[in-house]
């Protein structure tokens, strides 16, 4: 019951606190003139094509990113093996103390 | 034998398979996926706008007060300077210099909440010349998008306050830093298309 009076309350604010009609709706209004015909058609196209280009975006991102993580992983693999082939033919490699006598 | 922990500069990112290592932090993509849908908001609320202003036989309505157009674009240089100097935090982020990221950042977090505060001084300016939420549709759509963005420019300037802590204190994670720069960079750059469309 309280929650219900509370819901109706809110409801009621916010009818009360709504502003003057927005007229967005290309069914509704608009359409009669220049200007509000090249703003229906203009602001229909960005809502199409921002999201796309927005996803798009994020995911080239991503691509290029993986693509130079790899690039990076490679060079470090293929610069610990060149060091393993070195230490190989290296007699007497860094790191290891031969003894004296 | 269970999954070996994936780290990355000392951050723990979770398990993974042996030589995983994470392309992008988990908060910076977290961060991403909550921007791409704010820019849908964003991109919604403009439109609107944009069709009520072409529909209105009069714009902007003749009983309204002018909004204060050279003073917010000296609010909005404020606000892109903070992003650069942002920007500036991460090239010393990358660089792995903790200490020369730690002015720009501060200064950007100043410029950010210098940036709130002009905003509401200029709103109590325009509601006592008589521009409410239900004067004109105007009115509504300049409190209903302005105040969205300033709403994100709180949220984002806490982050960046958190952020400034975490690095003063020595613990500031490529996680943390990435996550709050993405949204910094999208408070701050979306600001100049709420401007050119609502203001000019």
């Amino acid at each position: 019951m309280r929650r219900a009076a509370a819901i109706g309350s809110l409801t009621v604010a916010a009818t009360r606190l709504l502003p003057a009609l927005a007229a967005a709706c290309s069914t509704c209004v608009g359409g009669d003139t220049e200007a509000s015909r090249k703003a229906f058609i203009g602001t229909t196209a960005f809502m199409t094509f921002f999201p796309l280009l927005m996803l798009g975006g994020v995911i080239g991102w991503f691509i290029r990113r993986a693509l130079a993580h790899e690039r990076q992983e490679e060079a470090r693999m293929q610069a610990e093996a060149l060091d393993r082939s070195s230490m190989r033919s290296d007699p007497n490699p860094r790191g290891v103390v031969r003894p004296l006598f | 034998m269970s999954a070996p922990i994936v780290m990355r500069r000392g951050e723990i990112l979770g398990p993974g398979r042996k030589g995983d290592r994470a392309i992008i932090p988990n908060g910076l993509f977290g961060m991403l996926v909550f921007i791409l849908t704010e820019a849908m908001f964003f991109a919604g609320f403009i439109s609107a706008f944009t069709i009520a202003k072409a529909t209105a036989p009069v714009w902007p309505p003749a009983d309204q007060p002018r909004l204060p157009i050279e003073a917010t674009a000296f609010n909005t240089v404020m606000l892109l300077l903070s992003g650069v100097l942002l920007i500036v935090a991460h090239r010393a982020f990358h660089r792995g210099d903790r200490a020369a990221m730690r002015r720009p950042m501060f200064a950007a977090l100043g410029f950010g909440t210098f940036f709130v505060a002009f905003q509401g001084v200029e709103w109590i300016r325009l509601i006592a010349q008589g521009l409410t939420l239900t004067s004109s549709i105007l009115g509504s759509f300049f409190f209903v998008i302005v105040g969205l963005h300033a709403l994100h420019a709180i949220g984002a300037i806490w982050l960046l306050g958190y952020a400034c802590l975490r690095l003063h204190r020595g613990f500031l994670t490529p996680s943390l830093f990435g996550a709050t720069e993405a949204f910094w960079l999208f408070v701050v750059g979306v600001w100049p298309i709420i401007y050119g469309v609502v203001y000019l």
